[in-house]
């Protein structure tokens, strides 16, 4: 088991690639701190990694807050004695055009998926920088490399995402704390529902991925974990994609170009 | 079930260093191994310790299409097929680009860079042909990210990895062959013989945020990990393993310290 006996946090685990996560951690062998807003649906989650026979604990927080963070690491660290890893991937989407964003739009979407990376990385990280290991991964995604129109501020959270990993990595890399960022491609989960439910849009989104599919939320967790575990001992301040060849694709939408590759039947065996 | 139970995988420049041990982990992990390399002396050796019902030797110089070819019929024939490809053969040739012999610039092209379009080819046409999903790792190299003094060639050939692993699978994605590269940062292999300066060892070792330079072990784990089904969903990717060396930049500035 890749991370056996380690206690790990995972904020936005009440839902999606937060709650895969959560469940594969717990398989590879670790205790989970679900960290949510949504309680109910987090205490589903708790449900699930205690039936993988690992502890969990429920902590309902915003991640926008600071005083809420530190009751994160705190709750976290009297429940299992210590912090080994932490996994921000809470999110709040205020989709928008530009020339209509608001003001609490912006500030919602940097609040949570910016800021709050900041301030529970900050506060589980100086539990993980007084014993000298751990390690800290980033859910940004594909949109953090590429603008993603009429996201509002998604995009500009999601790069912030990405230097704030490398940032942490490089400070704090030297004291045993490493840092590391996932880029999802388009992954079908609460957040997306609304997109994936109308069947026309959800073959497109699979058309246009190199790999003919979108991705699932356990194949995000798998990279997390790697990143957790310490198979990754000299991962540090990296960006892992995992989005089947997506954010690489730009220049086969041109029109008069394919895939080149002929699509393979794959037996259900 | 081990993580490669019968899955099959040739390794250039296996003979040595990162190759090497990618090759005896793979067996490790239940799988089984083509070593190829120009080195048959270490090669043979490799193969040995690993034990000959798992690894196979073949001379392989990756700039030939015919042994390139041989190396996938020796896997096919003694282990009946490939799922994986690691392209870590190189051949330094470094020097000021001013100075550089056109026979310095070639080898270092042909070697690292053709040696890898006609591995990869030659195996992905195996697997594409015969209807059997893959994954290919290359070793490009935070050299490949950034320049690198004497560096020239190398550098230029490494970046030109990156960009041939995504457009490997940008084209075969739809054969269900996964493509990625890796960057390792510094390393300590045969080919970076100078970190046997203690010297030279400790002041890389202090410019890496992690404080250390890698082990073979360290790069073997990320390769491994993207030829794992932990990875089905990652295609056209990079991963550096650095310790965090490349986004360093800023601490080098007069003023500034890690901590
Ligand atoms: N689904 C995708 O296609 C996709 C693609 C790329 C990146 N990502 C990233 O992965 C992460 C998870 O996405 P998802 O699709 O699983 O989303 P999701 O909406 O299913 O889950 C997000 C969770 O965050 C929680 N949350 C929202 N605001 C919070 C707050 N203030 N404090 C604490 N928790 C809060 C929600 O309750 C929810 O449980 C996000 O960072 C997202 O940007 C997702
Ligand atoms: N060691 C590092 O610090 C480091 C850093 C970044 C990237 N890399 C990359 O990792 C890969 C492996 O490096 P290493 O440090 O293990 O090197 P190494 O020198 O230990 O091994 C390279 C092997 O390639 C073989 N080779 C040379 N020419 C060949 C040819 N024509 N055909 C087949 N094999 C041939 C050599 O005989 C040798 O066994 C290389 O691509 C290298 O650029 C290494």
């Amino acid at each position: 088991m890749m991370l056996e006996g380690k206690k790990i946090i995972v904020t936005g685990a009440a839902s999606g690639i937060g709650r895969a996560t959560a469940v594969l951690a717990a398989r590879e062998g670790a205790d989970v701190a679900v960290a949510d807003i949504d309680r109910a649906r987090a205490e589903e989650t708790a449900g699930l990694v205690q039936a993988e026979g690992r502890e969990a604990i429920v902590i309902e927080m915003d991640t926008s807050k600071a005083a809420d963070a530190q009751r994160m690491a705190d709750e976290a660290t009297a429940a299992f004695g210590t912090i080994d890893g932490i996994v921000c991937g809470a999110i709040k989407l205020q989709p928008a055009k530009l020339e209509e964003l608001t003001e609490e739009g912006w500030d919602r979407v940097i609040d949570v998926g910016l800021k709050g990376y900041f301030l529970c990385a900050q506060a589980a990280g100086r539990v993980m920088l007084e014993k000298g290991s751990g390690s800290i991964v980033f859910l940004s995604s594909v949109g953090g490399v590429q603008a993603y129109n009429g996201a509002g501020a998604y995009s500009v959270a999601k790069a912030g995402n990405v230097m704030l990993g490398n940032l942490f990595g490089v400070e704090w890399g030297g004291r045993g704390v490493r840092a590391n960022t996932v880029l999802p491609g388009q992954v079908p989960t609460p957040m997306t529902a609304a997109m994936f439910d109308d069947p026309e849009i959800a073959a497109g989104r699979a058309a246009v991925v190199p790999m003919g599919r979108v991705g699932k939320p356990e194949e995000i967790a798998e990279a997390c974990v790697f990143l957790l575990s310490d198979r990754a001992s000299y991962v540090n301040a990296a960006t892992l994609k995992v989005d089947g060849g997506q954010a690489e694709s730009k220049m086969m939408h041109t029109p008069g170009r394919n895939w080149g590759g002929k699509k393979m039947e794959y037996s259900a065996a | 079930m081990a993580r490669f139970t019968d899955k099959v995988c040739i390794v250039t420049g296996g003979a040595s260093g990162i190759g090497a041990k990618t090759a005896e982990m793979f067996v490790e992990q239940g799988g089984k191994v083509v070593v190829g390399d120009v080195n048959d002396t270490l090669g043979t050796e490799v193969c040995e310790r690993i034990g000959a019902d798992n690894a196979a030797y073949v001379h392989l110089d990756v700039t030939n299409p015919d042994a390139c070819q041989a190396a996938v019929e020796l896997a096919v024939e003694k282990f009946g097929g490939i799922d994986c490809v690691l392209n870590s053969a190189v051949k330094m040739a470094p020097g000021l680009l001013k100075d550089l012999p056109l026979e310095n610039w070639n080898l270092m092209v042909n070697v690292g860079l053709t040696g890898t379009f006609l591995m990869s080819q030659a195996a992905g046409r195996w697997m594409i042909d015969n209807g059997r999903p893959g994954s290919i790792v290359t070793l490009s190299s935070i050299g490949g990210r950034q320049p690198y003094g004497m560096s020239g060639a190398y550098s230029t050939v490494k970046a030109a990895l990156i960009m041939l692993a995504r457009h490997l699978a940008i084209e075969w994605a739809g054969n269900g062959i996964r493509v990625n590269a890796v960057c390792p940062g510094h390393t300590e292999t045969p080919l970076t013989a100078y970190l046997q300066d203690p010297e030279i060892k400790k002041g890389r070792s202090e410019v890496t945020p992690l404080q250390r330079v890698g082990q073979p072990v360290d790069i073997a784990n990320g390769i491994l990990f993207l030829f794992s089904d932990e990875a089905d969903y990652i295609t056209a990717a990079a991963l550096d393993i650095d310790g965090g060396l490349s986004m360093t930049v800023m601490n080098h500035l007069p003023g500034r310290k890690w901590s």
